[in-house]
């Protein structure tokens, strides 16, 4: 896949603070990017920049679009989910949508179609006529979605796109991004959520304090994060969680409850030898192994002590 | 794409249902209002009040036609059962004469009809006195009258202008302020809850702020004019009314001549492009509409037409002239010179131009401000952060 965004060396400055510094990553054509990082990581500064709200301090972007290359993402190219929520409350649904689609360069009547298109598909279309006030949060963030894919763009910021969904709309919304990206759209996606980021994407980066921690794929955000598997331990007696963190190969150790742990193992752990340790399952009545997930990374990369 | 801001602005509250209901509502105030009227004059002068009279000083009481008095001379031997009738409500007063200088009146209630008796005491009393010197009563009349004093002006001076023409002047600025204060409301309104909405994000990724802010100056003065246009209508066919039902009234207004109406337009149009740039700029840095000290800001547009009232006495004044060519008070003042004074006719383009020219500017620099406004969440921005946006860009 050819890349589609480059930026190198970013750097943004606020009056006191750094926000972005130093970020540079390539996002592929068609691929699902995923921008990760707590809360004043740099995210939506960087997101800021891509989409030409604001200009970089150092560094550059390129986006290499249909009309050839500039230093954001052209608008009629761009659709966009901000952080900040934001829809006519006191709007019709069909009207709202009509409206942003035609900001983004759609003619009345296809915006108009394409939007009744999307409500129907989303289960909306009954309430197309009906103030967006009236609307749950879940289905407001439905419309907030389609606004942003509406026009077909060929690049998609979705930052929070989970937000206020329930379980089912969660899983309705992750087959649609990717959905979207087999279509050939390319997405910058950014959530909480890590569960559902790390079925989503196909390559991740993780920024603390306006600086890249870890960026790759899943298995290598694994590798280079230093983990490999979790182990969950159920034990027929208290625990000793002390004498569990010292074993060699394991990393940390989380309390779940009194008789039972969960295990963060280095990538070159030895099992055989950690279960040895544990007294070769004599206390144990049950041992679960999972590869470590995104949740686990995030935490040892950018949690407290990161 | 501006066009498409404006549209859409526009018809956020451009509301055809509700457009016509308000014009129905309006409608059956007024037919209301006119039937209320007239039936309570209808009853006011079809109401006669009979008047019980013992003069001992031989006044003679002229009643006009149709006068709503009607006076019944007693004897000084009815005056307790006529007291009584006062006292039954059977009759409206009692009126006592013993000199020429003074009269008990005795009443039931407050007299509607008291102006009238007075009146025809008046004329009584003056005619006993006139009779007493020898005068006519015509002839006094004549005498009282003031003296006619026609004023002509020499074909080199100014006419001033008439009351006809000053009323369409005050129609004219309450037209403009109904436009600014309706601006106003809109501007208020659409800003303040786009940003309590934060849509502003998703609109700035698609289109430049410069577009955004120019789409909502169009729509929201298209509002402004729309009321304007509709307060014209009305005063049209309240115009239309007094043509038919009262035509010599209606001959006493002044007549809009179509230059007076284009300068009027042109100035209005020019006018509200300036003051609501000023509008958006300042809405957008407004945080909590409910508590904002910002919100008596946008009040200021309504200054320059509150200032041309007083001007309508002295269109000729110094500071009159000087005031129709400043930018902030142009919008409402030269339009008033123009219509009560001559006006040297280069003076209307120049200050046209100098309010364009100043519209341009404001619209850059408000925009500035509507820029950095717009993203500001929980905080308004001072006025010295302000002046830095003018000068930086936000």
């Amino acid at each position: 896949m050819d890349d589609v965004l480059i930026t190198n060396s970013l750097v943004k400055q606020y009056a006191t603070v750094r926000a972005v510094d130093g970020v540079g990553f390539a996002i592929r054509r068609g691929e699902i990017f995923a921008l990760l990082g707590p809360n004043g990581a740099g995210k939506t500064s960087t997101v800021r920049m891509l989409i030409g709200q604001t200009q970089p301090d150092a560094g550059e972007i390129r986006y290499l679009g249909a009309q050839g290359t500039s230093a954001s993402v052209p608008p009629r190219e761009l659709g966009y989910l901000p952080e900040e929520r934001g829809l006519y409350l006191d709007q019709s649904v069909l009207r709202t949508l009509s409206y942003l689609g035609q900001l983004r360069g759609m003619a009345p009547k296809t915006a108009g179609e394409k939007a009744m298109a999307w409500l129907e598909r989303l289960s909306l279309a009954d309430r197309a006529k009906e103030k967006i006030s009236a609307l749950s949060k879940g289905n407001q963030q439905k419309v907030q979605l389609i606004a942003a894919v509406l026009h077909e763009p060929r690049f998609a910021i979705l930052d929070e796109p989970f937000s206020g969904f329930d379980p089912i709309n969660q899983e309705l919304a992750l087959n649609l991004i990717r959905e979207l990206r087999d279509g050939g759209m390319t997405v910058l996606l950014s959530a909480h959520q890590m569960q559902l980021v790390e079925r989503l994407a196909d390559r991740i980066l993780l920024l603390n304090q306006g600086r890249p921690v870890l960026s790759g794929t899943l298995a290598q955000l694994r590798r280079d994060a230093g983990l490999s598997q979790r182990l969950t331990l159920s034990f027929d007696r208290d625990a000793d969680h002390d004498t569990l963190a010292a074993i060699p190969g394991v990393v940390a150790v989380e309390r779940l409850n009194d008789r039972q742990a969960a295990l963060l193992l280095k990538d070159d752990a030895n099992l055989n030898q950690v279960l040895s340790a544990l007294g070769g399952g004599a206390m144990l009545s049950n041992v679960q192994s999972d590869a470590v997930g995104l949740h686990e990374i995030y935490l040892r990369a950018v949690g407290p002590g990161a | 794409m501006r066009w498409v801001v404006a549209k859409w602005e526009f018809m956020r509250y451009f509301k055809w249902k509700e457009e016509l209901m308000g014009i129905a509502v309006m409608l059956g105030i007024g037919l209301v209002m006119t039937l209320g009227s007239a039936a309570f004059e209808w009853s006011k002068s079809s109401q006669r009040y009979s008047v019980a009279v013992l003069d001992s000083v031989g006044l003679e009481f002229k009643l006009p036609e149709r006068s709503q008095i009607s006076i019944e001379r007693i004897a000084a031997s009815d005056l307790t059962w006529k007291t009584e009738q006062v006292g039954l409500g059977q009759i409206d007063a009692l009126v006592t004469i013993e000199s020429l200088d003074s009269a008990e009146v005795l009443l039931h209630k407050e007299p509607a009809f008291k102006s009238a008796l007075q009146s025809l005491l008046d004329n009584a009393r003056r005619d006993v006195a006139l009779r007493g010197a020898g005068i006519e009563a015509e002839r006094f009349e004549s005498w009282t009258q003031p003296m006619a004093m026609n004023l002509r002006y020499h074909e080199s001076g100014e006419a001033p202008a008439s009351q006809g023409d000053r009323l369409i002047v005050i129609g004219f600025l309450l037209l403009l302020l109904s436009g600014v204060f309706t601006c106003f409301a809109y501007f208020f309104t659409s800003i303040t809850s786009e940003k309590q909405a934060r849509v502003t994000e998703q609109i700035i990724s698609a289109i430049p702020v410069q577009t955004w802010i120019d789409g909502k100056l169009i729509g929201i003065s298209l509002l402004g004019i729309k009321s304007m246009a509709t307060l014209t209508l009305w005063a049209g066919l309240v115009a239309f009314g007094v043509a038919q039902f009262a035509p010599e009234l209606y001959a006493k207004l002044g007549r809009v001549g179509a230059d007076k109406v284009l300068v009027g337009l042109l100035f209005i149009l020019l006018g509200l492009a300036f003051w609501n740039s000023f509008l958006a700029g300042i809405a957008a840095t407004i945080d909590d509409p409910n508590n904002s000290t910002r919100s008596a800001l946008m009040l200021v547009p309504s200054i320059p037409t509150m200032l041309a009232f007083p001007m309508l006495s002295h269109p000729d004044n110094l500071a009159v002239v000087i005031m129709s060519w400043i930018p902030l008070t142009s919008m409402a003042v030269m339009p008033v010179r123009y219509a009560l004074t001559d006006v040297p006719w280069w003076e209307v383009p120049c200050a046209a131009a100098l309010l364009a020219c100043c519209v341009f500017w404001m619209r850059k620099y408000a925009s500035r401000i509507f820029r950095a406004g717009m993203f500001l969440y929980g905080k308004e921005p001072s006025f010295r952060e302000m002046w830095a946006f003018v000068r930086h860009g936000g």
